[in-house]
């Protein structure tokens, strides 16, 4: 599946826009993302929800992604 | 320096206290009566949550010293309820959604009684000018004002 | 859970009375000053007269030798916390800051920063053991302007903050923490098919969320263990930091959630609940920490004023063919203004092709920020929403049309990458059109404006367990303080979840030890997330009871239902059973197996987006230069309105600080850094004359991801009301304003420069 770069992500990935890759699950997405952008590695599981598929999830780190075909790292929100 | 001792009416209950100079009826109220209805919101008289009456007229308690009190007839949010029969205004006031987090609505309901006991078919805007005194950071004003000015007309059999 | 989403049900909709409100009108409520224990000190803290200083000394022998004084504590009495490695995310929980914002470490970096704290017997006295402790400042240049303070040579808060992303061998320090960016397709491509562009700059000032209840809190140490019982949005999340700032463990500290007299998101941190504790351990008795008005306005989190520069083009038929923003945001002593929140939402209303965003975090000699209700989203849309207008002016289309044309709905996809499911932003324009209001005739001096808003609710972690007493009544125990009536919106659906009465359910926010961890009641996440999870909590409650029927009558579980409140047997070949109610089962409980009970713990995801619009007329006094709100209405895409009174309450509630924000709320410094109207007098939020009755009117499109197609309600009405107001107020004089608060002498001023 294809994993977007969008936005503050980018500054942690140099020039890539977009990965091409594949992970059974979010956490190991995840793993996979931080041994390859090491600077992203400390930050990707506090910082960052996906939405898969356009759709959002937050501290996710189990939900499957077998059959998603487009993930987007998305910074999370603070309410008040 | 020695406590001031007071005798004041609370809610039509004769009741006695000791106090330091420089203590708030607010002060007095909560801390040594616990009488926690008042809330203080500012301690500068700008907020109204620590509104009650002094013979029948309405007063920032944090703008009133304890030693005030003597002689006088204090009435809080406290004695609003006719033992366990709310007043019309409270009764409105959870019915008609006027309170979100409740911590201006003691201060609200003891101006708003007050007005109507004065007042008892006011406009909206009177009745927005009465209770300019009290702020409300939750509903903007606007469920406040009608729950007021339903309970006025009902109260006056209309 | 994608549920079938009726239109007709027994609680959820109606109106439901609420459980804490007969407390709440009698004075009966307990709220985090309410709470008074035998041996009971009262505790008050020392802070800084200086905007920015380095502490030499602190003596505080005087004091802690004055009679009637129990404890004494400055940050010497506090755990070291390392640096963390820059944390990320708009929620940066870095306990470091946190514990030197809630205790000056070796410098104060704000007029009101804690320096020092003494528990005694009296008020008076812990006031004149304040005045004995000596501090020795070395007092340093200043800064509170985040645009200055990015300059070359502006005085330097953090020596050990570089700007994210900067290379750590050669950068220097730097006030600026991080620049947060986003960005879709080409804007340089989009604005060179413009037919017109504008770009404006905008500032905004710094507000308070002006809650009327002031932070406070009573903490009982014991070697056992510590009790807190505190004004909160989070009694879970202040669990954690105070477990984390004073090196414990999180299950020795109990937190008890006290009813909370407003919040908007300013009670999501901890301000004085760590000194009580500490205090209470060395005095070992009780200890209560309430602030003063003076100490909220100067010491808790107020909301980044900021520097806005929008940029779009759009074609002459109003298509928008590009976006830029720029936000330079203050965070106050300490990195973390909700920049991203801006660069995720501000364009965020609109299906647009190409945008760009970035924004700077900025460190400023002001109290560190705190979130207001949709954090980071007014001021950017206080921009956007102005330059939308002046466009739609500019090109002679009317400004709700301008927005229909370009209004993101189903299958939009956002700067963020996040794909929009079904959502009410074209039914909200299309209602406000057709609103009487909207054609309404204007008289002299009077100004119509609107504006649009997005904000993104959260989701996240909430716990509920259900629990059926022997007759059949139910306790539900929750973990989120009820701010605005929530504890009513999730025992209605619990009742219509089991099939039983409303009034057999009651409702309990429970303590940080009776129930799981639930996040903040914030993010306009509580009916929706929370509710989650009691829903979730009825259904495993109902499995259990439906299961112990099927025992009683000997059958299969698959071959039982649940209806109306009642196991029933299903299909013809089951046998002849009388179906049981929710309360016979659990009276035949205690002999079959045990109480009748469900529990969840879930990450509630899948929410989905607020859009909502505002419709204002004013009338300016030219000689006064005050503003008359005329008429307000309110458009909102709720979701699901479960208690639909309160529902209209968040929105009014939301507008009129907005309405606040727009025409008199500012933080107001003095040349010396320190703030000058830390009070309600000159701090002047709306009072009931000064604003009408605000009608409002709720779009139903239900969130297909929530069993009761909840969307969150309470956050986005702050986040139109000020493009709307000031709009109104530009069109009721033909002069247009770019700064907040459009306060009486400003408008006496433009109308003065504008020859009127």
């Amino acid at each position: 599946m294809r994993v977007l770069f969008m936005g503050e992500v980018r500054q942690y990935t140099g020039d890539d826009e977009a990965l091409e890759i594949d992970a059974p699950n979010v956490m190991q997405l995840f793993k996979k993302l931080g041994e390859r952008y090491p600077r992203l590695a400390p930050v990707l599981e506090t910082g960052f929800a996906v939405a898969i598929d356009g759709e959002l999830m937050e501290d996710a780190l189990l939900q499957r992604i077998d059959d998603a075909k487009e993930i987007v790292l998305v910074p999370k929100m603070e309410g008040g | 320096m020695a406590k001031h001792h007071v005798t004041t009416t609370i809610n039509g209950d004769e009741t006695e206290f000791l106090c330091q100079t420089e203590q708030t009826l607010l002060d007095v109220l909560r801390d040594e009566l616990h009488l926690t209805g008042t809330k203080e919101g500012c301690g500068t008289g700008d907020c109204g949550a620590c509104t009650v009456t002094i013979d029948g007229r309405l007063v920032c308690s944090c703008l009133v010293l304890g030693v005030e009190a003597e002689g006088h007839a204090i009435e809080t949010i406290e004695g609003m309820a006719d033992g366990d029969t709310l007043h019309p205004l409270q009764r409105n006031f959870i019915d008609m959604a006027a309170l979100q987090c409740g911590i201006c609505t003691p201060g609200v309901l003891v101006a708003a009684k007050n007005l109507l006991e004065r007042n008892p078919d006011p406009s909206e805007t009177e009745v927005r000018y009465w209770l300019a005194g009290n702020l409300c950071r939750c509903t903007g004003y606007d469920k406040i004002v009608r729950a007021v000015m339903d309970t006025a007309a009902k109260m006056r059999g209309a | 859970m994608p549920d079938e989403v009726k239109t007709e049900y027994k609680w959820v909709g109606k109106r439901n009375p609420r459980p804490d409100g007969v407390d709440k009108v009698t004075g009966r409520a307990k709220y985090g000053a309410d709470l008074y224990l035998p041996g009971m000190l009262t505790g008050k803290i020392l802070r800084s007269p200086h905007a920015h200083a380095r502490i030499k000394s602190i003596d505080t022998s005087a004091a802690a030798a004055l009679s009637g004084v129990k404890a004494v504590v400055t940050s010497a009495d506090f755990p070291d916390i390392p640096k963390s490695p820059g944390p990320h995310g708009p929620i940066i929980f870095d306990f470091r800051d946190f514990s030197w914002n809630m205790m000056a470490f070796d410098k104060v970096l704000y007029d009101g920063h804690a320096v020092a704290a003494v528990a005694a017997t009296s008020e008076s006295i812990a006031r004149q053991a304040l005045k004995l402790i000596k501090v020795d400042y070395e007092v340093l240049p200043h800064v509170i302007d985040p645009v200055a303070a990015m300059q070359p040579g502006a005085p330097i808060l953090h020596e050990d903050q570089i700007t994210e992303g900067a290379d750590e061998k050669t950068a220097k320090p730097s006030n600026v923490y991080r620049i947060p960016r986003g960005e879709k397709g080409d804007v340089e491509k989009g604005f060179a098919e413009a037919d017109i562009v504008l770009e404006r700059e905008f500032t905004t000032k710094a507000v308070h969320q002006g809650y009327i209840e002031p932070h406070a809190c009573v903490a009982d140490a014991s070697d056992d263990g510590v009790e807190l019982f505190c004004t909160t949005q989070g009694h879970f999340v202040f669990r954690s930091a105070c477990a984390k700032i004073l090196d414990m463990d999180i299950s020795r500290i109990r937190v008890t959630a006290s009813e909370i007299g407003g919040g908007f998101g300013g009670k999501n941190n901890v301000y004085g609940e760590p000194v009580a504790i500490r205090l209470s351990q060395l005095a070992r008795r009780p200890v209560k920490i309430v602030m003063s008005r003076d100490e909220v306005f100067r010491a808790t989190g107020p909301t980044s004023g900021a520097h806005v520069r929008v940029k779009i083009g759009a074609r002459n038929d109003g298509t928008i063919t590009a976006a830029e923003g720029e936000v330079t945001y203050q965070a106050g002593a300490f990195k973390g203004a909700s920049v991203g929140a801006a660069v995720n939402c501000m364009f965020s209303p609109y299906d647009l092709e190409n945008a760009k965003v970035w924004g700077y975090d900025v460190c400023v000699n002001r109290p560190k920020v705190a979130a207001y209700r949709a954090p980071g989203v007014p001021m950017a849309a206080f921009g956007v929403e102005s330059v939308i207008n002046e466009l739609a002016d500019e090109l002679g289309i009317d400004p709700v049309e301008m927005r229909l044309k370009n209004a993101a709905k189903e299958g939009t996809q956002n700067i963020m990458g996040l794909k929009y499911g079904p959502i009410g932003f074209i039914d909200i324009l299309e209602a406000m059109k057709a609103h009487p209001h909207y054609s309404a005739p204007l008289g002299e001096n009077q100004g119509r404006g609107i504006a649009a808003g997005y904000w993104l609710h959260a989701g996240g972690i909430s716990c509920a367990s259900v629990n059926v007493s022997d007759d059949g009544t139910v306790t539900l125990i929750e973990g989120n303080p009820d701010i605005g009536g929530s504890r009513a919106s999730m025992a209605a659906m619990v009742a219509e979840e089991l099939g039983i009465d409303y009034a057999s359910v009651r409702p309990i926010i429970g303590d940080t030890s009776s129930v799981g961890f639930s996040h903040l009641t914030a993010g306009s996440r509580v009916t929706f997330a929370t509710g989650m999870a009691c829903v979730q909590a009825a259904r495993n409650a109902i499995k259990v009871a439906s299961d112990r029927a099927a025992k009683i009558w000997g059958v299969s579980e698959d071959e039982v239902v649940w209806e109306d409140g009642h196991a029933r047997p299903a299909g013809a070949n089951v046998g002849d059973h009388k179906p049981m109610s929710l309360a016979e089962i659990a009276a035949k409980a205690p002999m079959t197996g045990g109480p009748i009970a469900g529990h969840a713990e879930i990450n509630a995801t899948g929410q989905g987006p607020a859009t909502g619009a505002h419709l204002v007329d004013v009338e300016v006094d030219r000689k006064s230069g005050y503003v008359t709100v005329l008429r307000y209405t309110v458009f909102q895409d709720v979701g699901r309105a479960i208690s639909p009174d309160y529902v209209e309450g968040q929105l009014q509630g939301g507008a009129v600080q907005g309405i606040g924000w727009a025409l008199n709320e500012e933080y107001i410094y003095g040349e010396d850094g320190c703030l000058q109207n830390p009070g309600f007098l000159d701090y002047r939020v709306p009072v009931a004359s000064d604003v009408p009755m605000i009608d409002v009117c709720l779009i139903e499109v239900p969130n297909p991801n929530h069993p009761y197609g909840v969307r969150g309600v309470g956050e986005t009405p702050i986040v139109p009301p000020q493009a709307a107001v000031v709009n109104a107020v530009g069109n009721a004089l033909g002069i247009r304003f770019n700064d907040l608060p459009v306060s009486p002498p400003k408008i006496l001023k433009a109308i003065k420069e504008a020859g009127g």
